[in-house]
C-alpha cells in the first residue's frame, strides 16, 4: 500500500468514530466548542503518531499476553511527556490542554489503532496511519462542534455569527446532544457512502 | 526525543526472540518496559521541573497583578501592558504586591501597595466544583467589602460548560459587587445567562453549569468570611 | 471530605452515574451491549475491577506517591496498576475457574481501556476521598456502570425486530438511546453533591 492509501484508509474508510465507534468519551466532552475540539484533535494526532511509531518498533518483542498493558503504558508515557513539555515551555497552551490530558490517555482510538495497525506494520506506515486516523477523528470532532457551537452559543471559534436574535439552545451545550448529532451524522454517512454494505 | 524512541527496542532486544514463548518472558518484559518508561518520564520531569515551577509562579504573579491593573494604573499611570510585560512582571510583582502569612502559616493573603497607599487585598480561596477542587484569587478594596475582581485560576470543570467561569463575561460581573452590608454577608443569587439588567445582587450564571456557578458563590462566601475575619484580627493588632 | 461513604455509594449509582452523567467508559458500553447476558458479564467485571483498583490506587497514591514526591507520575502509575491487576485477574480466572473465564475472561482486556476505571481513580484523588470513601465510590460507580449497560442492552434487545432505518441500525440507534437516557439522568445530577 502506498503512503497516500494508508492515510485515506485510516482517515476515512476506517474512520475511528463513524466506522468503529471509538473515542466517544472525548467526542462528547469537548465538542461543544470548536476551539476545544481542535486542541483535542491536535493532541490526539500527535500522541497517535508517536505511540504507533513506538509500538511498531517494539512489535516483535511485545509478548501477546501483556500486549494491551504495554500499549497503555506507552500511550500514557507520550501523553505525559507532551504535557510536561507544554507546561515547561508553552504554559499558555498547557492551561488550555490541562483537563484533556486524562481524556487523551484513555481515548480508545489510540489503543484501537495500535492494536489494529501498529502491531503488524512497519514504523513509517504506522506513523502515517496514526496521523491519518487522528486527522479523520479531528474532522468529525470539528463537524460536530460546528453544529453544537452555532446552535448552543451562536458562534464559530468564539466569534459570534448569529447575533442576539438567535435563541441559544442549552441542550446543544450539554453532552447528550453530542449523542444525537453523532447518531444523525453516522446515519447520513452510512446512507451515502456505505449503501448496502451494512 | 530520539533517545526516548530508541530506548525501548534496545533494552528489549537483548532478549532473543525464542524466549518469547517462555512463561516468565511477559513478566520480565513488562518489568523492563515499565522501568524504562517510568525512568525516562521521571528524568524528563526532573530536568524540566525548575522551568515548570517558574512558569507556574509567573502565571500566578501575573494573575494577581492583573486583578489590580486599574488600581495600580490610577496611582502610578502604568498601563496593563506595561504592568504585565514579560520582562517587568517579576519586578512589578515585588514592587506592588506584598504577601502576608497568617501566623499559623495556614494561608497567605496579599496586600497591594503603591507608593505607600493600600490599594486592596487579594485572597487565594479554595472551593469544590462539580469535578474537583477549584482555586480562585479574589481582589477586594481596602474596605474589605467591595470586590475589585475575581479570577478562577485552577479548576477542572467541563471544558465549554463549567470551565466558562474563567471567561471575562462571568468574572466581570463580580467587579464592584458589595458583599457585606453592616458586616453581614449579602447573598448573591444566580439568574439565567440571558437575563436583562440583573440587580446588584444577581449574577448571570453559566448556561448548563448551574452547579459550577453556584460553587463559585459558595466558595466566595465560605472562604471570604473566614479570611476577612482573620485579616481584621491581624490588622488590629 | 466529610460525606458519608454510604451516601457516596448510592449517589455514585444514581445521581452521579459515571457513565450517564460523567460520560466515562463509553466505548465498551456501546460495543458490548447487544445482549443482556454479555453486558452483565462485562458489567460485573467492571464492577469488580473498579472496586479493587480504587482501593489499590488509594493506597499507592497516599503511601507511595505522596511520601516520595512522585505525584507527577500518578497517571502512568494508575494505568499500570489497573492493567497489571486486570492481567493478573485474567490469569487467575483462567487457571482456577475455567467456567467463569468463559463468561468473564473475554471482557477483561477491554477493561484496561475503559476510561471509567481511570476516571474513578483520578476523581478519588481530586476529591480527596478517604480509603473507605474511595472504595465505596468505586463500588458505586461500578454498579452504576453495570446498571447503565444492562438498561441499554435491555432496550436494544427489544428493538431487534423493530423497523429502524438501515443507516441507523447498530451504533446509530444506541447513541440515540444513550442520549435520551443521559438526558434523564442529568435530571438527577446535583440532588446530592458528592464532592
Amino acid at each position: 500500500m502506498t503512503t497516500k492509501q494508508i492515510f485515506i484508509d485510516s482517515a476515512f474508510r476506517e474512520n475511528s468514530i463513524w466506522k468503529q465507534i471509538l473515542g466517544i468519551c472525548s467526542t462528547l466532552a469537548v465538542t461543544n466548542l470548536m476551539l476545544n475540539s481542535l486542541i483535542m484533535g491536535i493532541g490526539v494526532i500527535f500522541s497517535l503518531a508517536l505511540t504507533n511509531l513506538t509500538i511498531s518498533l517494539l512489535r516483535n518483542y511485545i509478548p501477546r499476553s501483556v500486549r494491551m498493558m504495554t500499549q497503555t503504558l506507552i500511550i500514557a508515557f507520550y501523553v505525559i511527556i507532551v504535557d510536561i513539555y507544554l507546561k515547561a515551555y508553552l504554559p499558555d497552551i498547557s492551561m488550555q490542554l490541562g483537563p484533556y490530558v486524562g481524556l487523551i490517555i484513555t481515548n480508545c482510538i489510540l489503543m484501537g489503532r495500535a492494536e489494529a495497525f501498529a502491531v503488524k506494520n512497519k514504523p513509517w506506515d504506522s506513523v502515517i496511519d496514526g496521523i491519518g486516523a487522528g486527522f479523520g477523528y479531528t474532522l468529525v470532532l470539528l463537524a460536530i462542534a460546528l453544529i453544537r457551537e452555532i446552535m448552543g452559543f451562536g458562534s464559530i471559534f468564539g466569534f459570534t455569527v448569529l447575533g442576539d436574535r438567535w435563541t441559544k439552545w442549552s441542550i446543544m451545550v450539554m453532552a447528550p446532544s453530542a449523542f444525537l448529532i453523532l447518531a444523525v451524522f453516522i446515519w447520513i454517512i452510512n446512507n451515502n457512502f456505505y449503501k448496502g454494505k451494512a | 526525543m530520539s533517545d526516548i524512541q530508541t530506548a525501548g527496542p534496545l533494552s528489549a532486544s537483548d532478549q532473543s526472540p525464542p524466549l518469547n514463548e517462555r512463561s516468565w518472558y511477559p513478566i520480565a518484559f513488562m518489568l523492563v518496559v515499565s522501568i524504562v518508561f517510568i525512568g525516562l518520564l521521571a528524568l524528563f520531569y526532573r530536568s524540566n521541573e525548575p522551568r515548570i515551577r517558574q512558569a507556574q509562579q509567573r502565571a500566578f504573579r501575573s494573575q494577581i497583578l492583573s486583578l489590580f491593573t486599574e488600581e495600580i494604573g490610577s496611582v502610578t499611570g502604568l498601563t496593563r501592558a506595561e504592568l504585565l510585560s514579560a520582562e517587568e512582571l517579576d519586578q512589578n510583582y515585588l514592587r506592588f504586591i506584598k504577601p502576608v502569612l497568617m501566623p499559623d502559616g495556614s494561608s497567605a493573603y496579599y496586600r497591594s501597595l503603591a507608593d505607600g497607599t493600600l490599594l486592596g487585598y487579594c485572597f487565594d480561596i479554595t472551593g469544590k466544583g462539580l469535578w474537583g477542587t477549584m482555586r480562585a484569587l479574589v481582589a477586594m478594596k481596602p474596605d474589605l467589602m467591595t470586590v475589585i475582581n475575581l479570577s478562577v485560576y485552577d479548576q477542572m470543570e467541563t471544558p465549554g460548560l463549567g470551565a466558562r467561569i474563567t471567561e471575562d463575561k462571568f468574572r466581570d460581573q463580580f467587579a464592584g459587587k458589595v458583599l457585606y452590608e453592616d458586616d453581614k454577608p449579602v447573598s448573591l443569587t444566580l439568574v439565567p445567562e440571558d437575563a436583562v439588567d440583573p440587580y446588584l445582587t444577581e449574577i448571570r450564571q453559566v448556561t448548563g453549569a448551574t452547579i459550577t456557578s453556584r460553587s463559585v458563590l459558595d466558595m466566595l462566601y465560605k472562604e471570604l468570611t473566614y479570611v476577612r475575619n482573620r485579616i481584621r484580627q491581624e490588622e488590629q493588632k | 471530605m466529610d460525606i458519608n461513604a454510604f451516601v457516596l455509594f448510592w449517589s455514585a449509582i444514581f445521581t452521579s452515574n459515571i457513565l450517564l452523567t460523567n460520560f466515562l467508559g463509553m466505548c465498551s458500553y456501546l460495543s458490548i451491549s447487544r445482549e443482556v447476558e454479555s453486558s452483565f458479564g462485562l458489567g460485573m467485571a467492571v464492577f469488580f475491577v473498579l472496586t479493587i483498583t480504587a482501593g489499590l490506587n488509594w493506597v499507592i497514591y497516599y503511601h507511595i506517591l505522596v511520601p516520595f514526591d512522585l505525584i507527577y507520575l500518578q497517571f502512568i502509575i494508575f494505568i499500570i496498576v489497573i492493567a497489571a491487576f486486570v492481567q493478573l485477574l485474567e490469569m487467575l480466572i483462567e487457571r482456577f475457574t475455567p467456567a467463569l473465564y468463559y463468561t468473564l475472561g473475554i471482557f477483561l482486556p477491554l477493561i484496561t481501556v475503559n476510561c471509567a476505571i481511570l476516571g474513578v481513580s483520578l476523581f478519588m484523588v481530586i476529591r480527596k476521598y478517604s480509603f473507605i470513601q474511595s472504595v465505596a465510590y468505586g463500588a458505586g460507580s461500578g454498579i452504576g456502570w453495570l446498571l447503565a449497560i444492562l438498561m441499554l442492552a435491555g432496550i436494544r434487545t427489544r428493538l431487534k425486530d423493530k423497523m429502524i432505518p438501515q443507516g441507523l441500525q447498530g451504533a446509530g440507534i444506541s447513541l440515540i438511546i444513550t442520549g435520551i437516557m443521559a438526558l434523564a439522568f442529568i435530571g438527577f445530577s446535583g440532588i446530592v453533591i458528592i464532592q
